[in-house]
Formats: C-alpha cells, structure tokens, sequence
C-alpha cells in the first residue's frame, strides 16, 4: 500500500543522483543533498505517459511477481526477524526497487540500452551487539546487470544480489552480500497472499491515480545462514515480503509516512501507516489491513479510528540529525476486540543512511486484547524526518 | 667565478657599452640557440604532458584492464565480473575517436561508460546541488536518449554550442547525429583538460555510434595491491575468453611515451644545434672584443692586475651578455614554441596517436634548463679568448700579428684535435645509446670545422694565383687577407660550414627517406583504386568497415579484383605496446613488396602465409628485439587464446614507425571474431580509364557510405603530403639554424671589416676607390662562403651516412638507402655564398664610407 511511496520516488530520483555521483566522481564521500524541492518537483511531474493505478484488477501469479515497467516505481521488499538457536537476535531487511526513467523507449540496438533503473540495500541489525550494518548498489535494468523474470521461474536481481522463487512459487531465496556481510536465506510461505487495499488496489490519495497495486506474504518462515563482519550464523525467523507498483501515490502535501508490519505470535498480522502531512495533519485515506490466523483480512482506515498511532519518545540520528519517533502505542480495531500494543525497535540505531535516508526498524510488540497479554515481532519504517527535522516542521 | 674589483666591473660595463653591435651579436648568439632549445622542449613537454593528462583522466584510478583483440571484450564478460565473482569495482568502457564535422573536424573521443559503475573510477563532473534539477533531466536523456552525449561547458563555449544542440560526429564511413544532453563542469584543471577532447556517452550510444554491439573496448578494474586483490585478479583471469587479458592500466600510457622518446630526442638534438651554432658566434664575439681591447687589458696588467681578475673580467662580461641573451631567448623560445607545439603535435598526431594539445605548458624546468645551458655555452665559448687575454704582457704591445702567428702555429694542433674528435666520435657511434650517438654527431660537426684554419690556409694559398689571374689585384689581396686574419676568419667560415652540412645531411636524410618511401609506395600499393574511410591518423586505418562495402566496389562496372584489408591493434603476451596486425586477402604489391629476409621467392612466402605465417615489418623486428633471421617466430593473443606464428619474410614497411605484423585474412578470420574490413583495394580492368571507375565507385557510395576513394596515384600523392608534414618540423628548425649560421656569418664579417678600418684607411689613402675596396670585402666574404661550401659537402655527406644509417635505424628502425643528389649540394653550396656575400654587404658599405684621413688619424 501507501507505504513507501515517497521512499520511491525521492530514492527514484536519487537513482539519478547517484548516476551523476558516478559520472562527478564524488566517489560516495558526500551524500547528494537533494532538496525538497526537487523531490516535489518530479514526484508531482514526470509522470506523464506512464500507466496509472486507478481501480482493481486481477493478479496473476507467476507474472505479476514480475516488473511491471510501464509503471514508474516498482519495489520488492523483504524484512526479517530472526535468531539463532541459542537466541540471538538480527534484524534482515533487504529490497530491490525498480524506477523507469521514461515511460517508454526508443528502439535502440544496444543491450545496455534501457529506461529502467534497479537499485537495492540490504541491512542486518545485530541487536546484541547494538550494530546496524546496510550497503546499497545500483544498476541499470539491461545486458544482464538487473532485472526481473518470470520465466523459467521469478527472479528478481540486481547484480550478485536476488530475491529467486522457487518452481512451486511457495518458497523463495533472498541472497545479498557485500565485503563481509551478507546473507542468503530460504523462506517459506505460511499463510495466502494478502491483497492489501481493496484487492491489491491500494489507494494513496484522494486523487485519481495515486495509488498502487500492492501484495504481502506476511508470514514466510525462514531459515538460513547470515554473515555479520565475517562472522556466519544460522538463524530462522519469520519474515514479511511486499511487493508494490504504481506512478504515483503521494499528494503533494505528504512529507512522509510511518509504517508498520507486525507478526503477532498468535499467527496474526496487521499492516498498519500514516502518511504525515506538511501541516502536521494525517493523509485521510492511511489505511491499513488485518489478516486472521486463517489468512482472512479486514481493511482498516484510520480516519475512520480503526486504528491509532501514538509516539512515546524519539531518538536523534547521529548522523543525519533526523530526530526519529521512538517507541510507539498502537490501538488496532481487531474483528475481534481491540488490541492495544506497545512497538518498540530492538535497538536505536536502524537507520539507513543510504543515497535516501531512513529507519527500517526491527521492533518488539507486547500489549493486551481482551486483557489477555499479547506478544509478536515488528518491522517499523520512518521516512521524510530527515527533510521534516531540517525544514522544522511541526510533529 | 673570481669577484672583479668594482674599478674593473666599470672597465668592462664600459667596453660592452662602447661596442653595441657586438654586444648585440653576442645576446644574439645565445638568445637564439637558448630560443630553438626552450621552444622544441616546451613543444616536446606540452604534447606529452597532453597525452598524460590525457591518459589519467581516461584512466583515473583504475588499476587494471581487461583488454581484447581487434573485436574487444564481449560485454557478457562484465556481467560475469559483476554477478558471478561479485567483482564492485569494475567499469566496462567503449570508446574511440571521431571527427566532430562543426568543431573545425577535431577529433574527439567518445567515451561510453555506465554511470552506475564509473563513481570509483573517474571524476569527470562536479555537478552541483544547485543545478540539480536540470541536471536531472539531462541526465535521464543522457541514460535513456540514444546519440546523446555531454560535453565540456568550456569546449561547448569555445564552438557556441548548447545544451540541446546537435554535433555531426563522423566515425569511419558514417556520419551520426549527437544531442549535447548536458554541459560538464569540470572540478579540477587535469579533469577539465582531459574533458577538452571528449564527449561523454552512455555505454548503449557509444556502442551503437562506434559500431561496439555486443562488446567492450575494455573493462577498467580497481584491485588493491594485497593478498586479496592477488587473488581476485587470478579468479578474474581464471574467467576470462581467450581472446582477453588483464593489463596493468597505464602500460599503455607509458609505452606511448617510450614510444615518441626517440621522435622527441631528435627533436631536441636539432634544436641544440642553433646553440652550437651560437657558440661560434659567442666565441667570436669575445675573440673580438679582447682583440681590440689588447692595449686597455696591458695598461691594466701594468697597473697590477692579476692575470686571474683579467680572465674573471672577460668572462663576467661573456655571463652578463649572456644572461641578456638568455632574458631575450627565453622571452622568444616561449613565443616560438606554441608555434613549435603545433607542427609538433600534429606530427605526433599523424605518425603515432591522436593528441591535441590546449594549453601550451611552460615547464620551469625547461626554462631553467635553457637558462644554464645558454650561459654555460656562451662561457664555454668564451674560456678560450679569455684565457689569450690573460697572456697580454702588462706593457700592451702585442699585435695583431703576433696573434695570427700564434694562430697560424696552433693550426696543426687544431687540425689535430679535430681529428681526434672526428675518431672518437666515429667510435662512439657504434655504442647502442642513442643519446651518445646525437652527442657523437655533434662530435663530427665540432671535430671538422676544427680542421677550418687548416683547410682555409691551403685553399687560399692554392687560389691566390688564380684569384690574381681573374681579379688582378684584388685576386691576390683578398685570399691574402683571409689568411692574415685566420683567427677570426676561420671561426666564422667554421660557423657557417656546420650550418651548410647540417643543411647537406639533413636534406639528404629527408631526400633520401622520401625516396625510400616513393619507391616502396611504387612497389606495394599496385591496385588501381584504393577505397578508406577518412580517418584521424596518417598512418594507421583502424575503423571499422562492413565487408559488405566490397561487395558493392566488386559489382562496379570496370572492377576486375578487389582485395580488402584489416588493420587492428592486437595484443602481444608481456609486451605493453599494442601490434598493428593487418589481414589481407590479396596482395597489394602484386609480389614486388621488398623484403630484406624471405623464406624463399615470394610466391612461397605466399604460400607459407597461406598456412599460417606471418610477414613482420623490419621496423617492428627491430623495435621488438626480433633478429632479423630465419627461424623467427611471433606470438599473438588470439580470440583462439595465444598462438605462435612463424615468420616467413621480414619486410620493409614505411607506413608507419611502430612496424606492422601481416597474415592472410583468412588466418586472421580463423584466429579473430571480427567480420569488419579496414581498406579496399580494386584493380581496373583494361579498356577502362581508372578516374571513370573511381567516380563509379564514388556514386556507388553514394549517400551510403562516406569512404575516399583514391586513384592510386592520389593515393601516392597525399602519403607524400603527409611525409612532407612529418618532415617539417625538420625543415623548420633547419631553416632556423641556418639564420643563426646566416647572423654569425654576418657579425664575424662585420667585425672583421670594421676591425681593419685603419687598414682600409690606408688603402684608400694610397689610392684604392670605393669601388675597390667593395670588391675587396666582398670578394674576401665570397671566398670565405666557398671554403665553408667545400667543407660542407663532405661533413654534409658524412652526417647524412650518419644519420641515414646509424641515428635513423636506431631511432625508428628504417633502413634506408643514401641517395645523394646534386642539387643538395648544389643548394647547399647557393645557401653559403649567398649568406656570407650578403652578410660581406653591410661591412662593405661601411668600409665604403671610411674618410681616408678620419681612418689614418687613429694612426
């Protein structure tokens, strides 16, 4: 859904951005400092000719675990908590995004000829030790560098780095790794796809076409070995797939959004977030989805007080001096009595400070329903406090 | 040196100022060698420097190349790299030069990379936060567009072009149209100078613009130089397609400098010889000075001055004159050499790579270097006059004559030393340095016109009945004088004639090469018609073709045969210069190719090439270290992986001076994936006229393909143009230096006429008109030309032998044959009468205007 809307497009831009890194030879030494501006520039324009999400349709499975290049932004994204045996805790997040430079493309004879980018990062919190670890790369979406298939079975690559289903298209193989980290896990899935929204029409805006289409494994069962500073460890956990397309999802007001997607122990999910607004106000369509142990969903709409978002604290980024939200209290409409949870990230410290900087959080959930005790796992997301600490915006 | 009591800092101060032509002459001595010297080195610098900058801004921090054969890296390797090795640090590049048609033809590189790879590798860009907005939009056209290109914000000025504006760029036979996507600003003087010749293209355009489907020209990588690295590189090369190998990157770069050092040591070894030149003039100059100031310089003995403050006062006087000259020479040398720069790099352009050059360096070092040999010649020069000064008796008294009887006694010395030289250096000739070898030159030259007092003396004696025969009087007086006046004679004749030989060896080197050259040209190019895309190179023709186009040639009406041909660049295993290889499928010379080692005739060097061998060019046997002999065998990196070739025949080769190795084509498509063709050649069949069947040729072009086509003759013609540009730098700097010799001539003479004013005085008291004396002067200046022509021939010859048969073979490794012509010494001969009759005119006229009594009051 919403969700990382303006993640994509202001990192689509910094594609670009990191594209000119390379020809300017900055050599990474310095983050490009995009402005605001330019991200409103080209997240409101630029989208011209490219096709709209603007109503449901019908998924079909193998091909739309694929790219989608007549949309503008396309991601596959993937978190993980996970731990070894005797305990030890990660936090995995790893996501392959996909941007279309243009809408379409002229017949050219060249194999590195193309208009679609493909970038990804991948991050490991190892909370023990209080350490987050990301890298990031880039590559264009031709002569083999990147891309994604669905023939003879998905894969979804950049590089040496890959998201590669299994033939029977219930199981798949994240495998990236960089200098000494890396990780290369096989997961399961547990539960049915969930179509987020209304059946994967997910709707960003009140405006015509500011939307996505949008689906979750939200339950995959993994197993398999990550290494942290040269150092592997076997681990299995529970992890969360997205994968998500549009052209445009945000409205021009947006600066941001909070994101959440909890595992509760008791086989239950919620996908839960709020578009912030510049004004300090909440995007009326956020919205989120609860799934039922046996796979069933309800849609949530915040406006409607299905669910609400409270921050307990906050925490300054060291290196961006983002000040971050810290800790939350979620209150969730669940068909079944009302949950009320507290999310608190595993560790400070899991912002990414890529080309686009943000927190992509491992979090413990515990709460109450029915004043039965409530426990499960958390994946957080927070973007825009970066430009919202630097403009000084309210909230 | 000796500090000169102030009183005597006065005396000289005053001499130099009393005698301003002489002092002129004198900073003219020196300006002008140290001028020639400083304006070749900052020719020579500023092209290498180009190339440098250049070279570091294609290669930046790359490490190491993956490099290929003529048809480069399959591009499939770099994903390889990238998804199977999970190689970071790699960039895949296509580049190679083309003519931009609105920028005057220059050539420009278009360089194609992948922006996601090139941030470890190359700064090309400073692209602010400010106009990142733009910057965006070019930049998705840039990825996205196909034939868009940036280009440099400072070329774009100089041509008024634009964002958005369209450059015509011609690569081989075609013409494509490129958008400037966006303007670069360069962050640092090295960037913004390698940016000056480049345009920037997405990897997909420059593949699709330097017809590159598919491949890579080369694979930059960055591997540190540890454990690890070492063994990246060897899972790397354990990877690679046969046809590729890993380079140490700027092998190539260097060898490019190995490659001009011999052009450039030549270069510097012509512009050394004004200075030696100069030196006489100098020498002269001080001889001059400390004659006539012989009775000053006794009285100054009288009054107790040492012999040492004598000899520290001329010699302080040589270095300030001298430091005057060096000011003047290095002020001029600067002027001279960006003009020097041009015809430089054009050379360098045409024989070895394309190198333009912008900015016109100064290097301090050259200026330095300059500086102290200008001043350590003009005191070399003067150690001789100062010493004879400080044998002046305190009481003043010695004469002239005095002098010329030392002189003439010195004469066997002289012609001794000179034949010591002469022998040393003739040894030194046979020792493998080069450098040692240009210095040996000089020896001959220096050695020789130490024999001038002794030929002069014999030559005037000899002439002098014939001279009273012709002239009467005049006849007998003038060789007379000469003889009297040898000590100032014979340096200026001895001046003259090192100028004239050099004029003699040099034309005779050029005139000789030339002829090497027609003939060669007559004897390997014996197709009618001669088919080549325009290219950037005189000498080499590496475009790609498509084999197609001969198809077309051979459907012409009149075509009887046609050949093709490919030149490429390959690569040697351990040898960091790439081997131009070319692969014909008939033979040009039709069996008449000159061979200096064969096999057996040429047809069963055909026929061994037919199996497999090759033919190498004596140049590139030479360059390479491989002995000219049987049983040589080369070995080449092929898309087969390495393979060894025999040689079958070693063969004269002028087209250009890192030699050529050459196979059959169809050897060369059994061990090459490359289709392309380079040049066509077509025969015309009788009854045809060879012009009709070019301009059906041409219309068979038409529109299609931009290729030259060239009767055999036009061919012969434009090769020559281009040997003749070669040549002339050469020809400049010899023209150079005969001015030096011209203007020395002209001081000594001067000097020496005015020397003898009283003489004349005397003369003209006694009855002599002025008609008479003119005669006189200019009959002893004429006879002074003569002897230095009679000189000149041999020692012209004898260089010309040198330089033909030792420094050119060193050098470049060309054989050529000697051909001496008359009129080099018929030319020569013209240069040196003309010179010292028109250099014996301003003297003459003066000595005309003497007032008898004005001349005999000095008495």
């Amino acid at each position: 859904m919403t969700r990382r809307g303006i993640l994509a497009i202001a990192t689509g831009l910094l594609v670009l951005g990191v594209a000119f890194i390379g020809v300017s030879g900055l050599r990474g030494q310095t983050q490009p400092e995009f402005s605001a501006d330019v991200v409103a520039a080209l997240s409101g324009g630029g989208i011209e000719g490219f096709a709209r999400v603007t109503g449901v349709k019908e998924f079909s499975f193998p091909r739309d675990h694929g790219a989608h290049p007549e949309y503008q932004t396309e991601w596959w994204y993937n978190t993980a908590n996970v731990q070894t045996a005797d305990g030890r805790r990660f936090g995995l997040k790893f996501t392959i995004f996909r941007r279309a430079l243009t809408p379409t493309m002229a017949e050219r004879r060249s194999e590195w000829a193309t208009n679609q980018i493909y970038f990804a990062d991948f991050a490991i919190a190892d909370i023990a030790a209080d350490r987050f670890y990301f890298k990031e790369r880039f590559a264009r979406g031709a002569a083999g560098l990147a891309g994604a298939q669905t023939e003879p079975f998905v894969k979804i690559w950049i590089e040496d780095w890959s998201i590669t289903f299994d033939e029977d298209g219930q199981g798949y193989r994240l495998r990236a790794a960089e200098g000494d980290m890396g990780m290369d896990v096989r997961l399961r899935m547990s539960k049915p796809i969930v179509l987020q929204g209304d059946r994967g029409f997910s709707v960003k805006s009140a405006d015509e076409g500011n939307a996505s289409y949008y689906y979750s494994f939200t339950r995959s069962l993994l197993e398999g070995t990550i290494t942290v500073r040269g150092e592997q460890f076997a681990v299995s956990g529970t992890a969360w797939f997205d994968h998500e397309y549009s052209t445009s999802v945000l409205g021009e007001d947006a600066i941001g959004w909070d994101w959440f997607a909890i595992q509760l122990d008791d086989q239950r999910e919620i996908m839960l977030y709020q578009i912030r607004l510049r004004d300090g106000g909440i995007e009326p369509t956020s919205n989120g989805t609860f799934v039922n142990a046996d796979g069933s969903t309800r849609y949530l709409l915040m406006a409607q007080g299905d669910y609400t978002i409270t921050p307990l604290g906050t925490w300054t980024s060291p290196r961006t001096g983002a000040i971050y939200p810290h800790g939350w209290r979620l209150t969730v409409n669940a068909p079944d009595g009302l949950l009320e949870l507290e999310v608190q990230p595993f560790m400070r410290d899991q912002e990414l400070n890529t080309t686009t900087a943000y927190y992509e959080g491992a979090a413990r959930v515990t709460g109450t329903q029915n004043g039965k005790p409530i426990s499960g796992v958390a994946y957080v997301e927070l973007t825009g406090y970066n430009v919202q600490t630097r403009e000084g915006h309210s909230r | 040196m000796l500090m000169l009591p102030s009183s005597l800092r006065r005396v000289m101060l005053r001499a130099i100022l009393r005698r301003p032509f002489q002092a002129a002459m004198f900073i003219l001595g020196v300006a002008l060698g140290v001028a020639m010297m400083v304006a070749i080195d900052i020719a020579n610098a500023s092209a290498t420097r180009a190339f440098g900058i250049f070279a570091e801004s294609l290669t930046g921090r790359t490490t190491h190349q993956i490099v290929g054969g003529p048809s480069g890296v399959p591009y499939e390797l770099y994903r390889q790299l990238r998804l199977e090795l999970g190689v970071r640090e790699a960039a895949p590049v296509v580049t190679a030069y083309a003519q931009a048609l609105e920028l005057d033809g220059q050539p420009l590189r278009i360089f194609g990379i992948d922006p996601f790879a090139e941030a470890p590798f190359r700064g090309y860009l400073n692209l602010g936060a400010a106009n990142a907005n733009a910057d965006i939009a070019s930049m998705t056209a840039f990825l996205t567009q196909p034939n868009t290109v940036l280009m440099a914000e400072q070329l774009a000025a100089q041509y008024g072009l634009q964002e958005g504006d369209t450059l015509t760029m011609r690569y081989g036979p075609t013409r494509h149209k490129l958008t400037i996507a966006g303007l670069l600003r360069s962050s640092d003087e090295v960037t913004a100078q390698g940016l000056q010749d480049m345009l920037i293209a997405d990897i997909s355009t420059a593949q699709e613009v330097l017809n590159m489907l598919g491949r890579l020209t080369n694979i930059d990588l960055i591997i540190s130089e540890t454990p690890d690295g070492e063994a990246l590189l060897a899972r790397i090369r354990s990877i690679l397609p046969p046809g590729a190998t890993v380079q140490v990157a700027g092998a190539r770069a260097s060898a490019v400098g190995q490659i001009t050092a011999a052009f450039n040591l030549s270069l510097t070894a012509l512009s050394l010889l004004a200075l030696v030149v100069g030196m006489f003039l100098i020498y002269n100059t001080v001889t001059f000075s400390v004659v006539q100031r012989r009775p000053i310089i006794g009285i100054l003995r009288a009054l107790g001055v040492t012999r040492g403050q004598i000899f520290g006062m001329v010699l302080w006087e040589a270095a300030l004159l001298a430091a005057f000259g060096v000011v003047f020479g290095l002020i001029a040398g600067v002027l001279m050499g960006r003009l020097a720069v041009v015809i430089v790099t054009q050379t360098i352009s045409s024989l070895y790579f394309t190198v333009t050059v912008r900015n016109v360096d100064i290097p301090t070092l050259s200026l330095l270097k300059g500086a102290l040999i200008g001043i350590s010649a003009a005191l070399l020069a003067a150690l001789l006059p100062a010493y004879e000064a400080t044998n002046t008796p305190p009481s003043g008294t010695l004469k002239r004559s005095d002098i010329e009887r030392k002189v003439r006694r010195a004469v066997p010395l002289a012609s001794l030393s000179g034949a010591l030289v002469v022998a040393v250096s003739l040894g030194a000739l046979s020792l493998p340095s080069l450098e040692v070898n240009f210095v040996a030159l000089f020896g001959i030259v220096v050695g020789f016109s130490l024999f001038t007092p002794l030929v002069t003396l014999a030559l005037m004696s000899a002439v002098r009945p014939l001279g009273g025969l012709l002239l009467g009087v005049l006849g007998l007086m003038a060789p007379r004088s000469i003889i009297r006046s040898l000590s100032r004679a014979s340096v200026a004749i001895a001046a003259l004639m090192v100028a004239v030989s050099v004029i003699v060896g040099i034309s005779a080197m050029v005139g000789s090469f030339r002829n090497d050259v027609q003939g060669w040209l007559a004897d390997t190019i014996r197709a009618d018609i001669l088919i080549s895309p325009p290219s950037i190179s005189a000498v080499r023709q590496d475009v790609p073709v498509e084999p197609s186009v001969a198809d077309v040639v051979s459907r012409v009406q009149g075509v009887v045969a046609v050949g093709v041909s490919r030149s490429v660049d390959v690569i040697r295993p351990n040898d960091p210069q790439p081997v131009l290889l070319t692969a014909i499928d008939r033979d040009t010379s039709m069996g008449t190719r000159r061979l200096v080692w064969q096999i057996g005739d040429y047809e069963t060097v055909w026929a061994a090439l037919g199996e497999g061998a090759v033919m190498v060019s004596e140049t590139f046997a030479r360059q390479r270290g491989i002995p000219i002999a049987a049983g040589q065998h080369i070995t080449l990196l092929t898309d087969r992986g390495e393979h060894t070739f025999p040689i079958a025949a070693f063969m004269v080769d002028y087209s250009g001076d890192q030699g050529t190795v050459m196979m059959r084509r169809h050897i060369y498509l059994q061990y090459y994936d490359d289709p392309y063709i380079s040049t066509i050649a077509a025969w015309v069949a009788p009854g045809y006229a060879v012009s009709d069947v070019v301009n059906a040729i041409r219309a068979a072009f038409d529109g299609q393909q931009e290729l030259l086509v060239q009767s055999n003759r036009d061919l012969r013609e434009r090769v020559l143009v281009v040997f003749d540009q070669t040549f002339a730098i050469t020809t400049a700097l010899n023209l150079l230096a005969t001015v030096v010799a011209f203007i020395g001539i002209l001081s000594a003479l001067a000097s020496l006429q005015l020397e003898r004013t009283r003489e004349f005085g005397a003369m003209r008291a006694n009855g002599m008109t002025r008609c008479q004396l003119f005669r006189l002067t200019l009959t002893e200046t004429s006879l002074m030309g003569a002897i230095a022509a009679v000189m000149a021939a041999p020692v012209g010859t004898l260089l010309a032998w040198v330089l033909v048969y030792i420094i050119n073979l060193r050098s470049f490794g060309w054989t050529l044959t000697l051909s001496l012509r008359p009129e080099f010494y018929a030319q020569a001969t013209l240069v040196a009468l003309v010179a010292s009759l028109l250099a014996g005119v301003y003297p003459a006229l003066r000595i005309g205007q003497i007032q008898p009594a004005c001349a005999l009051r000095l008495e």
